[in-house]
């Protein structure tokens, strides 16, 4: 049995087509920028809110520490997160002295955000201390 | 066969027949609002203030639910507001001089995302207060 019917047919070789998809996110870079400047009691803590309006790059810098028997060097608590309640719940936190920074740098997508200053034991009266905060 | 026996192979029957009637159950997601309880100690001529989050979009409303001193009721009247968190207090968008009450003083639609209720002493309080603030969100 031949397939005449079919004999005159040239088969095509199947083509594979792929179509790719690429998205593009683009981080922002920091376009507001500012600095908080308040005092830090014994054991205290205290916390300052932002908004972020585009997807980007968040930096913290604690820029400086100052007081009566404050050495420069001291070390504070600092995080990075969402206020919640009366405080501010940091997901990103370090121990660090006052320098140029940024100690704390992170990518956050469009909402309200806080960075939040602790003594970590380490201060023997209050502290004058200076933050900047950098973001999109 | 022992009483015991033919007890125990009940048992087993009934509970081989239960078995079959066992129904997978279905998850249950809860929807209703979420309801924050706001209490505290308001000193003169101060502010407080309190961070939630809206996951889904809807309208806020928030009630001075209590103010006492030493324990007592009183009929001060008391700034509440809704805003956001901004800087190191709370930028409120609305707000009311209220005094307790029990029904909502303040409705806000909202977004999601995260807001804040505050309370102030604008009249000059003569003493400490301590205050409740209910607040229902989506």
């Amino acid at each position: 049995m031949m397939n005449v019917g079919c004999s005159g047919d040239t088969p095509t070789s199947p083509t594979d087509t792929t179509t790719t998809t690429t998205t593009t996110t683009t981080v922002a870079t920091p376009v507001y920028t500012e600095e908080w400047i308040d005092t830090l009691a014994i054991g205290g803590e205290r916390f300052y809110s932002f908004t972020v309006t585009q997807y980007g790059t968040v930096n913290v810098s604690l820029t400086s520490v100052s007081g009566q028997y404050v050495p420069s060097t001291v070390i504070l608590g600092m995080g990075l997160g969402t206020p919640a309640a009366e405080t501010c719940s940091a997901t990103s936190t370090i121990s660090t002295p006052a320098g140029s920074g940024p100690q704390l740098t992170g990518t956050y997508n469009p909402g309200v955000y806080c960075v939040i200053v602790r003594d970590l034991g380490n201060l023997f009266s209050a502290a004058r201390f200076s933050i900047t905060v950098a973001y999109p | 066969m022992t009483v015991k026996a033919i007890v125990g192979v009940a048992l087993m029957l009934a509970s081989a027949a239960c078995s079959e009637e066992i129904e997978t159950p279905t998850s249950a997601t809860a929807t209703g609002p979420a309801t924050v309880l706001f209490s505290g100690t308001l000193q003169p001529r101060t502010t407080r203030f309190y961070s939630f989050t809206l996951t889904t979009s809807g309208t806020v409303s928030a009630l001075l639910a209590s103010v006492e001193r030493n324990g007592v009721p009183a009929a001060n009247l008391l700034e509440i507001g809704i805003g956001s968190p901004a800087g190191t207090g709370c930028a409120v968008t609305i707000s009311a001089n209220v005094s307790a009450s029990l029904i909502p003083q303040l409705r806000y639609d909202a977004a999601e995302g995260t807001y804040c209720v505050r309370v102030a002493d604008t009249e000059g309080l003569s003493a400490p207060m301590t205050f409740t603030i209910r607040v229902i969100h989506p």
